[in-house]
């Protein structure tokens, strides 16, 4: 057979295995065209179905329905699996229906995927604070606090700190109260609300004065500030420093005068003027007078729950002291005597009757802290 | 130099590929990866959409009722009338394809699995889409091979070719994939095809990726082991999947058997029981419409009732048993995997509550539930295991779900023998061959058959002395060699070319170098008949595996029909 009669039969059979080769190509193509707009469809319609699926449950978790809402953002967050927003609040919401276990589970997928996620490390925290692991929580509050924040970080990693401070104030955690302050006060400079806050937290960590530091910064930005004010009174008030804790109120009582709460403060401290004997340019015979009446107090607060022997006896001794006559020259080492004896009637008191809440001895309680100090 | 046209150099290419089929079965693995990936996405898309319409968010209750019927009766007279072949599962198919057909699926087939399945399951129908999958792929396979005019030897290569593409992109699982269709679909994890198989199986999968993404069937929690005690609540866990699966198992052959026993002028109207059956339970509890993998989500998440997951167990077992029986298209892959998990999660709702510090939360328990249920419905351990893996990416669950699927496969082994596609083959009247039957025949070796006291020829024997020997033994090729040292072996058909028998000497026609065959002693017996086949002998040297000098023992045609049961005499007659 010639040459060319061999490549006939070549020609015959590959004539059809390039058609089908073609066909297939098209049909690839064809069917390729054909997945993706069906993903797109597919896809689109899913993503709209999770989003409202989304809205409702973040309303009804707002309501406070938190086992309806479970359910809403957990098909959600199936439909679509890479939204961080939604798996997070599904995490949040299982937290709030208090199904931990579950929480837990999922949040612990979402961190391993993504362990330096701001907002998962914060919902970390807030689940362990729920399920009482406090230490665990503080781990994670500084994770979100290092962590990523997607838009807006500054504001994120401020609210997560001032959140982990109010914890561990709450729990009388001084120390690390302190710690978190000191650096939050630096980022907080611009946030008036979030310094006011810090204030209160600084007096809670046993730091009247940089709280009152705190409030004297919030005066200068805004020196008509009022709540400003009357906390630096209290700080002053705490630092046992009167006479400022007095012009601070004063100030605040000249922006707002009708504020009850104010005025009340100012009678405080117009009281304790007239019983405190610590300032040191008062004369023998005042600081005498004063501790005899700082004396007279502590004992009628003691007289009022006293019931141990011990207590009767330092009453007794008390009204020998009183009774007896008063020298013609009083002295500060009589006044000093004076005040010890209170002193002791004051912890005897507060042994026996518990700490002192009455309005009343209010003055009288702030005196006697003050004089413990000095 | 002639430059060649790009339709020249693609007719030769053509041409070259069609002259070496090995290559060409290599080029059409990739080939059948794509176009079968992109078909089981289309698909699977096409049937969500589907169902999406028909089950609108808050839709009413009747729909439930009245679309699986609706549904049922459509697909039915469709499968009864035009795609006979179609129905069911769709795997019991593809093995007859490769058992019986000689690999052979029609285009119309595929065409009809795939529209009747999409409209049966997106109605509502309680079955899966990777069964269907899995023919469709093996069909695309079959109808690709002959088209490009494959001897049938290699269609039948390619279907489970296309088995695992389908697989890998319906379940988004390529390693179990493989292994299906190695374990299942063959029978053989040594089969030869491994290489196209996996090449198909990753092909498809990276299309599944680049058109869905990379996303897991299942997304589930982290879960870990709380305590060694949960050891033993997996283990109870393996019994109960098992006695499940046996119960789904034999519920849905006797209702085949029933269906099977009305007249086929009814078979028409018969997928409507399942549809009416489905429908009457999902207007109750509407999980147990479909498939049901949302649900499955939610149940590995964690959140659910008890009561509800133990009720959604009974009932998907009558729905699915019901639906597939009565002749609806679809499989039990996916159905089996729900059942798996509604146990798991009320075995582990049952432990959490017992012993609420030492166990997991019930998820974890649904998790490996899937894969108890598959274990003993589909029997494919190996595969179970691989595919709960790959559909949760969670490693931390392999030796529980090691150790529960492998209970409730012994116990479904010991309480229903017939695992279920080859039971529903024979209800069919086909007699599939099943892994047991094939490792019967695997397990005697050569060891247990051959002599151990064979005798070479001396190596200084000569050739007169040898042929009369060899006469003598009725045999025509015996070993040379010094005690149990060999030197190579000498055929009769040698002897006799040898023109001075008496003065030659067996080491002058033995070269110790020449190769020959032998077995080793743990060859299983039908590897001896073969190579026996192939070298044209009646006898073969067992030699050791340490040294292949040195001789174990012999085994002879007769040793080996013996073995099987046939003497040789009557054997020798018959053929003559």
């Amino acid at each position: 057979m010639s040459a060319s009669g061999q490549a006939a039969p070549g020609n015959s059979t590959s004539g059809p295995t390039i058609a089908l080769v073609l066909v297939l190509v098209i049909a690839i193509g064809g069917l390729w065209s054909l997945d993706l707009f069906l993903a797109r469809t597919d896809r689109e319609a899913v993503q709209n179905q999770a989003k409202n699926l989304y809205s409702q449950g973040v309303q009804l978790l707002k309501q406070g329905q938190a086992r309806e809402a479970v359910e809403l953002l957990r098909r959600a967050n199936s439909m679509v699996r890479d939204n961080r927003t939604y798996q997070l609040d599904y995490v949040a919401a299982l937290a709030a229906a208090r199904k931990f276990d579950e929480a837990d589970a999922n949040l612990k997928t979402s961190l391993e995927s993504d362990p330096n996620n701001g907002a998962a490390n914060l919902l970390a925290a807030r689940l362990m604070v729920q399920e009482g692991n406090i230490r665990e929580a503080e781990s994670h509050y500084h994770r979100a606090i290092y962590g990523i924040w997607p838009d807006n970080a500054p504001a994120h990693r401020m609210e997560v700190r001032l959140e982990l401070a109010k914890l561990l104030a709450s729990r009388g955690e001084k120390e690390e109260l302190l710690a978190e302050l000191l650096p939050l006060e630096s980022e907080a400079q611009a946030n008036p609300a979030i310094l006011r806050q810090i204030a209160d937290l600084y007096q809670v960590a046993g730091s009247p004065a940089r709280a009152a530091n705190v409030y004297r910064e919030l005066i200068e930005k805004n020196p008509d500030d009022i709540d400003a004010y009357e906390g630096l009174g209290g700080d002053e008030l705490a630092l046992g420093d009167y006479r400022a804790a007095l012009a601070a109120f004063l100030d605040a009582n000249r922006r707002s005068p009708g504020n009850r709460t104010i005025q009340a403060d100012i009678g405080l401290l117009n009281a304790m003027a007239t019983i405190d004997p610590t300032p040191r340019r008062l004369s023998s015979t005042e600081k005498f007078a004063r501790s005899t009446e700082i004396l007279k107090l502590t004992r009628d607060a003691l007289n009022g729950c006293a019931k141990t022997d011990e207590a009767r006896r330092m009453l007794d001794e008390c009204d020998t002291m009183l009774t007896k006559k008063t020298p013609a020259h009083v002295t500060n080492e009589l006044a000093e005597a004076r005040l010890a004896l209170a002193e002791q009637l004051w912890q005897a008191r507060m042994r026996s009757c518990g700490p002192s809440t009455s309005e009343q001895e209010h003055a009288l309680r702030l005196i006697m802290t003050k004089l413990a100090h000095s | 130099m002639e430059l060649s046209s790009p339709r020249t150099a693609l007719r030769r290419w053509t041409e070259q590929l069609r002259n070496r089929e090995d290559h060409l079965t290599v080029v059409l693995s990739l080939l059948i990866g794509v176009l079968v990936g992109l078909v089981v996405v289309a698909f699977i898309l096409l049937t969500g959409r589907l169902a999406a319409q028909m089950y609108p968010a808050g839709g009413s209750a009747w729909r439930r009722v009245v679309i699986p019927v609706i549904g049922s009766l459509v697909t039915g007279f469709l499968l009864f009338r035009y795609f006979p072949n179609a129905r069911g599962s769709g795997i019991p198919q593809t093995k007859y394809a490769i058992f019986i057909n000689d690999g052979y699926i029609s285009l119309k087939t595929i065409l009809g699995k795939f529209f009747c399945c999409s409209a049966s399951l997106a109605s509502g129908i309680a079955l899966g889409r990777e069964g269907p999958s899995v023919q469709i792929g093996a069909g695309i396979a079959s109808v690709l091979g002959r088209r490009f005019g494959l001897s049938k030897e290699s269609v039948k290569a390619l279907v489970p070719v296309g088995c695992s593409a389908a697989l890998a992109a319906a379940f988004n699982t390529p390693i179990a994939a493989v292994l299906f269709s190695l374990e299942e679909i063959l029978g053989d994890l040594h089969a030869p095809v491994l290489g196209t198989v996996v090449i198909s199986s990753a092909t498809s999968w990276i299309v599944l990726h680049l058109l869905l993404g990379d996303e897991p069937l299942f997304h589930v929690p982290a879960y870990r082991l709380v305590h060694p005690v949960e050891f033993g609540v997996y283990a109870i866990l393996g019994v109960i999947g098992g006695l499940g699966s046996v119960c789904f198992v034999k519920l849905l052959l006797k209702l085949r058997k029933l269906f099977m026993r009305l007249p086929k002028s009814t078979q028409w109207i018969q997928p409507v029981a399942g549809g009416l059956v489905v429908g009457l339970l999902g207007w109750f509890m509407p999980e147990v419409l479909g498939v049901g993998y949302d649900y499955v989500e939610q149940v590995l998440g964690g959140d659910f009732p008890l009561k509800t997951v133990a009720l959604l167990a009974a009932l998907k077992i009558v729905a699915t048993a019901t639906c597939y029986s009565s002749g609806n298209a679809g499989g039990i892959f996916g159905p089996s995997l729900f059942i798996g998990a509604m146990l798991g999660g009320a075995v582990g709702s049952v432990a959490h509550w017992l012993l609420p510090h030492q166990t997991a939360g019930p998820g974890a328990y649904a998790l490996i539930g899937m894969g108890t249920a598959f274990a003993g419905i589909v029997r494919t351990p190996l595969t179970s295991v691989i595919m709960i893996f790959e559909l949760t990416r969670d490693y931390s669950i392999i030796v529980p779900l090691m150790i529960s699927n492998l209970i409730s496969f012994f116990i479904s082994y010991r309480l229903q023998r017939e695992p279920i596609y080859e039971a529903l083959a024979l209800q069919e009247g086909v007699y599939l061959p099943t892994g047991e039957s094939r490792r019967e025949l695997e397990e005697i070796r050569v060891g247990d058959v051959m002599q151990s006291t064979a005798t070479p020829f001396p190596a200084d024997m000569d050739v007169a002395t040898a042929r009369q020997r060899l006469a003598e033994m009725d045999r025509n090729v015996w070993l040379v060699g010094e005690l149990n040292w060999l030197y190579g072996i000498v055929t009769l058909g040698k002897l006799e070319e040898i023109k001075n028998p008496s003065s030659t000497r067996l080491n002058q026609v033995v070269n110790p170098e020449d190769r020959f065959p032998y077995v080793y002693p743990d060859h299983p017996l039908s590897l001896a008949l073969e190579r026996m086949g192939s070298a044209g002998t009646d006898t073969l040297p067992v030699v050791s595996r340490a040294n292949r000098r040195r001789i174990q023992g012999v085994i002879t045609m007769a040793d080996v029909l013996r073995t099987y049961g046939v003497k040789q005499q009557e054997a020798a007659k018959k053929s003559t």
